[in-house]
């Protein structure tokens, strides 16, 4: 076979010291246990690190010059860059969003003086940090970011009640019951395609895994791994209100995304006509406009309520509608789920035609 | 040609000053791994509108054309100079969804990959397009790297190229990376063999289930020394998911087919042993180059990292893969003239719904089927997936047909009863919820609502008239899903199939030739006549 003919076993390659790169934690450090883990933080906790270099015989390495630091998983804050002098560094590493087994890497790699690295690499003892809950994993002033965007986010499921509120073709909801609605307690997971067959809603979760993003702004965890809780239903928490002020406030109606919530007394505006943007959004996205005091939400009923169609209904006040709140950036959905989610329509006099 | 492959390739694993690999004993040892994955053909770069994941995951808007061998080889060539100790493993499906493939049948994704200097695939289901002893033949001349599958067995094939295909696919090999011996098991996949384009799974394979393949071919290698055990998979990401928390002896997978980049990679605990092993999926038609690092130490995968690189115009191309490329690219515009325009997208032509239910290239495909002079049949249907990919606004070339429809699939006719429509509209309706609702099938000449609650086709039209059970309706659909490929099995059954041997890539290009300009009123649009409901 031609892959053996070009077989390259005795190939040699300049090896560039140092060999290898170790990260030693200093020793009295609390550094949790799996068993017991240090709290989560999304500020920051320091820890105390050596680094040393070694060459290719095990030997100890004078090495001087520059290295990067970085944490897997979370990030670190200080410092990113680090320079050893005869083959060491001791230092102050501050560590923040880490959670499980949460290690300090140093490599030889990206330096700026020049020389060719080794792009060796060494990596610390396990730091143990505790998951984040759901809402610890979402509280943030930023609404369109999360505390784990981008990593893959391991949450802490098992000793909280942790249930699916709403399905649908490629995903689910869950929430934390442990956590009032309007405390970032609901979260979307994207499954790609249906859900496993126990995703059912009021299943309870006790491991829930998945890949970090904001979808358009709406936090989700992608791919997940997860595992419900044989035989354990729960109920799922009611809608929460969205009142007025909430509704004009991107950052309070970030603390209900991903729950299921309802407005009282919506009114589909009366210029939701066919020569209106928002009649030409509709058709292409499905989403109509709801009218909540001063502020502008919208309802997604397409596929759900495909009898309703809201162009009929512009100018009237729904008694309330219902559904899961997503964000599409800084554009407030509502995902309808069924007909009771859509309340019965009034017309005011006023409006009538 | 032999020397010339081995110079460009570099393929080799870093070995230490003496060929022995360096002691690394109770020493931190970063493995450099780069991941390549479903490039089905897609040597030469395209245009495309990429996704707001693709933009997500650094493909962004306006650099334009993306993907291509030997911009990949440019990435891959700057990675391995910034690693110590590199191994470049592919995870299938290198064959299949660019007129090269056509016109070349794999030689040149086998020539260019050698040329990349990769070290071991996974040989995957687009491997077999053009029949398993084209796989043999192309894989026996021009493959310079180990193809990999543990699940199949040729050995009891009768099969002519059985003892080639034996020979050449290996279950497992050794990579000595200076000091660290990583074992790779390929696992090929298994629930697309019988709906792969060469029917019926004709290739006589036996295939072994992971259950015994991993766990033996595990024990083979760590007998032999393996540090870590790496999977290359062509089984999916469920599959990946389930073997990693299964299967003791795993450290790390590189996965495939299901044409997503995760980045980050997904971590999953071993249920035996505890041990946290990423399992990498690196995007598919040459977007992605993804590399993984990870921290070794005494036989343990300690902690990882990976970064996906984006391939778009701002990579410069490889000139030596770009060399060999062009070999193939002057014949194919030579015989084929792929250059040729042949209509004009005012909007790009998708090939999926916005609501998941008919597309825009669905209905273009479908319509032109039953409308075909000598095919004029009542209803047509064919299967989403018969469609590669959207066509991007502007001139719409023969090359960029091509792209969007690299199956050389032809027009099978034939009768159904009604309800024997319920049957094949339910089986579409049914295998869509099960993809998050998204129709698997286009159609013309029908109307239905596709409730994904109840796994039902319901409020059928055929034609603008409900549906008669007690009816009879000729059907155009393609060959592929006619013999049951995806599943259809009321198709398969059916014994009225003519085959017209006329190509739906070709009545696809005539219809867009007539129309000129797409969309246009009745042509290329949405018309909700799939109407997803759930």
């Amino acid at each position: 076979m031609l892959a053996l003919l070009l077989a390259c076993s005795s190939v040699e390659r300049n090896r560039i010291e140092p060999s290898f790169v170790h990260v030693d934690l200093a020793t009295g450090s609390t550094l949790g246990t799996e068993a017991a883990p240090l709290p989560f933080s999304a500020v920051g906790s320091t820890f105390t690190a050596t680094i040393t270099t070694w060459n290719v015989d095990g030997e100890a390495y004078p090495f001087s010059g520059e290295m990067s630091l970085s944490v897997r998983p979370g990030r670190v804050s200080a410092p990113a860059r680090i320079t050893l002098v005869d083959g060491a560094w001791t230092g102050s590493v501050a560590v923040e969003a880490g959670f499980g087994p949460t290690r300090i890497w140093a490599a030889d790699e990206d330096v700026t003086d020049g020389r060719s690295p080794s792009w060796s690499a060494g990596v610390s003892a396990p730091i143990w940090f505790q998951r984040p809950t759901i809402p610890e994993m979402q509280t943030t002033d930023n609404h369109e970011s999360n505390q784990l965007e981008g990593e893959f986010a391991e949450l802490r499921i098992g000793d909280r009640e942790v249930v699916v509120s709403a399905t649908d073709p490629a995903g689910f909801y869950v929430s934390d019951l442990g956590a009032a609605p309007g405390n970032f307690s609901g979260l979307y997971i994207y499954t790609f395609s249906k859900p496993p067959d126990e995703i059912v809603v009021g299943a309870r979760l006790d491991e829930l895994n998945g890949q970090n993003s904001e979808y358009l702004a709406a936090t989700q965890l992608n791919f997940p791994t997860l595992h419900v809780v044989e035989g354990q239903r729960l109920s799922p928490s009611p809608a929460a209100l969205i009142t007025e002020a909430v509704a004009c406030e991107n950052n309070a109606m970030e603390a209900y995304e991903g729950s299921r919530v309802r407005v009282e007394a919506p009114v589909i505006p009366a210029t939701f006509t066919a020569d209106s943007t928002a009649f030409a959004d509709y058709v292409a996205y499905g989403q109509w406009p709801l009218e909540v005091g001063a502020c502008t939400v919208y309802a997604e009923s397409t596929a759900t309520v495909p009898d309703y169609y809201p162009p009929d209904h512009a100018g009237e006040t729904l008694s309330h509608v219902e559904g899961m709140l997503k964000e599409v950036y800084g554009k407030w959905i509502f995902i309808v789920l069924d007909e009771t989610d859509i309340g019965a329509g009034t017309r005011s006099r006023k409006g009538s035609p | 040609m032999l020397v010339v492959l081995s110079i460009l390739s570099g393929a080799c694993v870093p070995m230490a000053r003496d060929g022995q690999g360096a002691d690394v004993a109770g020493q931190p040892v970063r493995l450099t791994f780069i991941h390549t994955s479903d490039i089905h053909s897609r040597l030469y770069d395209y245009d495309f509108t990429p996704s707001f994941t693709d933009n997500e995951l650094g493909l962004q808007d306006g650099l334009g054309p993306y993907g291509g061998l030997a911009e990949m080889a440019t990435i891959i060539k700057r990675e391995r100079s910034m690693a110590g100790r590199t191994l470049h493993l592919d995870s299938g499906d290198c064959f299949q969804g660019a007129v090269v493939f056509n016109e070349f049948s794999g030689e040149a994704e086998f020539r260019g990959l050698s040329m990349l200097g990769l070290d071991g695939a996974v040989v995957a289901n687009h491997e077999f397009d053009k029949g398993a002893a084209n796989l043999a033949t192309q894989g026996a001349t021009w493959a310079s790297f180990d193809l990999l599958a543990a699940n199949y067995d040729f050995a009891d094939s009768d099969l002519p190229y059985a003892t080639e295909l034996e020979d050449l696919v290996l279950p497992s090999t050794m990579y000595e990376m200076d000091g660290v011996r990583v074992g790779v098991i390929g696992l090929a996949n298994i629930s697309s063999l019988n709906s792969i384009y060469d029917q019926s799974n004709s290739m006589g394979i036996r295939v072994i289930e992971p259950g015994q393949a991993i766990p033996d071919e595990a024990a083979k290698l760590r007998a032999q020394g393996a540090d870590i055990i790496v999977i290359v998979s062509h089984m999916g990401l469920d599959n990946d998911i389930e073997h990693a928390r299964t299967y003791a002896d795993i450290d790390i997978i590189l996965g495939g087919h299901n044409h997503i980049a995760l980045d980050p990679p997904l971590v999953v605990t071993n249920e035996a042993t505890g041990k946290r092993i990423p399992v990498v999926h690196s995007g598919a038609f040459a977007k992605f180059v993804g590399r993984l690092d990870v921290v070794v130490q005494d036989g343990a995968v300690l902690s990882h990292s990976y970064e996906l690189f984006p391939v778009d115009n701002t990579v410069p191309e490889d000139p030596d893969v770009a060399e060999l490329l062009a070999e193939y690219s002057e014949q194919l515009d030579y015989e084929l003239n792929l250059e040729q325009v042949i209509g004009y997208a005012e909007t790009e032509l998708t090939r999926y719904g916005t609501t998941g239910g008919d597309s825009m290239l669905g209905n273009l495909t479908a319509e032109a089927m039953r409308l075909y002079p000598g095919v004029e049949t009542e209803i047509a249907l064919t299967n989403t997936l018969g469609i590669r990919s959207d066509i991007p606004a502007g001139d719409i070339t023969l090359d960029t047909l091509y792209n969007a429809m690299p199956f050389d699939n032809t027009i099978t006719t034939m009768f159904l009863s009604g309800r024997e429509v319920q049957e094949l509209l339910d089986f579409n309706t049914e295998r869509s919820t099960d993809r998050g609702c998204q129709s698997q099938a286009q159609v013309a000449g029908i109307r239905f609502t596709m409730n994904c609650a109840d796994a039902r086709a319901e409020n059928i039209l055929i034609n603008g008239v409900p549906l008669d059970l007690d009816g009879t309706y000729e059907l155009a659909t393609n060959n592929y899903i006619a013999h049951g490929g995806s599943g259809f099995e009321v198709l398969e059954r059916n014994t009225t199939q003519v085959d017209t041997t006329i190509s739906i890539r070709d009545i696809v290009k005539s219809a867009i030739s007539s129309a000129r300009t797409l969309p246009q009123a009745g042509i290329a649009q949405e018309d909700g006549r799939i109407l997803p409901v759930y």
